[in-house]
């Protein structure tokens, strides 16, 4: 934020996508310092992500990280339409794609309050999601089999 | 905008309430009832539903152990030795995972028996070391922490809609012998168990002074502790019979002998106590040494697990005092003495049919079954049949086995449907099968693929044991070992 404030005259320039591509990769980079137990178990995983050996992710791992909501679609269109299957994965990037667009394109929060207007649908729509966001408080830990 | 916020409010505590009341009713970490008749049973994550299990449940022994005790059919114990079983197994579980089991079992008044599987490396560990934890809120009797339960979204929306959906299906229930099993899906084979690097020693680097200490904490203050306290209960401990290929890899890292001499100094104290029985698998020799019975260096077959219940009730392979010191040394001569080259040898790594097919001899018997699935494939069929020098069945049959000895053929049966034929051919108990898995196995163990097309295994005459077993598909005639 404190580089944001005092290169914004510069920053400003740079296209938005290379801003938010640094973005991602440095908030990727400084939180890998809160999840890893160490420095040095820190530096290991910058040393594996940066050493790109080619390695296939794990597949368990892969669906794992895969959001509930996306696996729930992928499997509702694959058991109602079994032959598009192989495809139903690909529509699903294709919902989150459209959601990112839309969450780019779209109001942010601050700007939504400031033409916000209580009214019954969305006093029901602000309570399901305020809902949502305290049941996903507490959820099953995901067990990765690696080392028995 | 008070209207707004109090309308907000309400609906929310109805939502928050509709969640935890669905919750409590389904219930599917058995937290605070045992499954509702009728209502699918949902077994999942052993770390949150195990405490339930062991809360709820009705039974008087349970059995205890680590992923080696997930193919354990609790209704074979009964059918064996009595009682009602539960099983709460803990994949990787470290000694204080299976104490914690324990100490809740123990709390149940009816409980007269525990199994116990030691995984010997477990109690090198921190004798306070929790391999995936029971979450804290299942098991601190404290109704205020529930919350992480009650209100959990994994539980309300994956749990529940599992369990919802497979009842409003009526699909079979779980149970418990199918409950955390995975021998259903695994492939047993050679191939797997020599490739699949797995290093059970890697549980940080420990020193071995560490490991004495973690060792003896958890001898005396976990396993002993427990059966000391509990007199009237009876301990099964038992050693599970890990392959050949781990203990060859325990002996080049030389732990080895470390480990023999903590399973000497547990077994020893174990003995002492008279509610603590011991059995030892671990010398086996020809489970151990038949690679086709793993999936790869330690996990077994559903069959061991089967075996190892038969064993506890009729007494085999029980440790005594006075056989203890013969069983520990005739493990340790057959680790050290096993020549495991008998596992890689030209067949076992040979890629090519033609190649493969030169290979049959008198030393062998070949045992092949063929379930064809493809009825447009007969020219690259008759190809495959060609190279192994195996009669072509007729055009509607697609369904066949050839015994040869040599390149004698000395059975073939072909039939247009799936079939199950029991042969004893010259001692062997031969079952070929292509009903719904394609499976050849020489007595009682399953050695074939569990694919269509071709299956050929190789018996040695010379050694008495399979040395390969291959699936050939019927499309590419691409091989590959098992």
């Amino acid at each position: 934020m404190i580089v944001q404030r005092v290169f914004e005259k510069y920053l400003s320039r740079i296209p938005k996508i290379i801003l938010w591509t640094s973005n991602f990769l440095f908030l990727t980079a400084s939180w890998t310092l809160f999840r890893a137990d160490s420095v040095s178990q820190a530096f290991d995983m910058y040393r594996r992500i940066l050493a790109c050996s080619g390695r296939e992710i794990n597949d368990y791992m892969i669906q794992n990280a895969i959001p509930l909501e996306i696996r729930t679609v992928t499997y509702v269109l694959s058991q109602l339409w079994p032959s598009i299957t192989y495809t139903a994965k690909y529509i699903s990037l294709f919902i989150c794609l459209s959601v990112m667009l839309l969450i780019l394109k779209g109001k942010n929060a601050q700007e939504l309050t400031k033409i916000f207007k209580p009214n019954t649908k969305n006093c029901i729509l602000i309570a399901v999601l305020t809902w949502l966001c305290i049941i996903s408080f507490s959820g099953v830990s995901t067990f990765l089999y690696f080392n028995f | 905008m008070k209207k707004w916020f109090l309308k907000y409010f309400i609906i929310i505590l109805i939502l928050l309430g509709i969640t935890a009341g669905t919750i409590i009713v389904i219930d599917p970490f058995f937290h605070y009832h045992k499954p509702i008749a009728g209502l699918y049973q949902y077994y999942n994550r052993e770390p949150y539903q195990n405490p339930g299990v062991i809360q709820h449940f009705d039974y008087d022994t349970a059995i205890l152990g680590s992923c080696m005790a997930e193919n354990f059919k609790p209704s074979l114990f009964e059918e064996l030795l009595g009682g009602t079983v539960i099983k709460t197994p803990h994949q990787a579980a470290s000694t204080y995972n299976l104490f914690q089991y324990a100490s809740m079992i123990t709390e149940r008044d009816e409980v007269k028996r525990i199994y116990w599987g030691v995984d010997i490396w477990t109690l090198e560990l921190d004798p306070s070391y929790a391999h995936d934890p029971i979450p804290d809120y299942l098991i601190d009797h404290n109704p205020f922490t529930d919350v992480e339960y009650l209100l959990n979204r994994d539980v309300f929306e994956s749990y529940n809609s599992v369990i919802l959906g497979h009842t409003f299906y009526k699909t079979q229930s779980g149970t418990m012998d199918s409950a955390w099993r995975w021998a259903d899906s695994a492939v047993f084979s050679q191939k797997e168990a020599l490739e699949t690097k797995s290093d059970p020693s890697a549980f940080g680097s420990l020193t071995p002074e560490q490991r004495a200490k973690n060792f003896q904490e958890n001898l005396h203050h976990r396993i002993l502790y427990l059966v000391e306290s509990n007199p009237d209960i009876e301990f099964v401990f038992y050693y599970p019979p890990y392959s050949i290929r781990f203990w060859k890899q325990m002996l080049e890292n030389d732990i080895f002998y470390e480990r023999i001499e903590y399973i000497r100094i547990l077994t020893e104290e174990l003995l002492k106590h008279p509610n603590a029985k011991v059995f030892n698998f671990q010398g086996k020799k020809d489970i151990v040494t038949n690679l086709y019975l793993y999936k790869d260096m330690v996990h077994y077959s559903d069959q061991v697990n089967d075996y190892m219940t038969e064993c506890f009730a009729d007494g085999s392979y029980r440790v005594t005092p006075e056989n203890f010191e013969e069983q520990l040394s005739a493990f340790v001569n057959l680790i050290e003495t096993f020549d495991c080259s008998i596992f890689e040898t030209d067949i076992t790594t040979c890629m090519d049919l033609h190649e493969y097919a030169r290979h049959n001899s008198d030393k062998y018997i070949w045992i092949i079954s063929l379930k064809q699935i493809d009825n447009d494939n007969e020219g690259q069929l008759s190809n495959i049949l060609d190279t192994l020098q195996l009669k072509s069945p007729q055009e509607t049959s697609n369904h066949a086995y050839w015994i040869l000895e040599g390149e004698q053929e000395v059975d073939f049966y072909e039939t247009t449907k799936n079939f199950s034929k029991n042969i004893d051919y010259g001692g062997l108990q031969i079952r070929i099968s292509t009903e719904t898995v394609p499976e050849i196995a020489i007595n009682d163990i399953k050695y074939s693929s569990k694919q269509n097309g071709i299956n050929l295994v190789v018996w040695d005459k010379n050694n008495n044991r399979v040395i390969d077993s291959i699936n050939i598909n019927e499309r590419s005639g691409e091989l590959v070992h098992y």
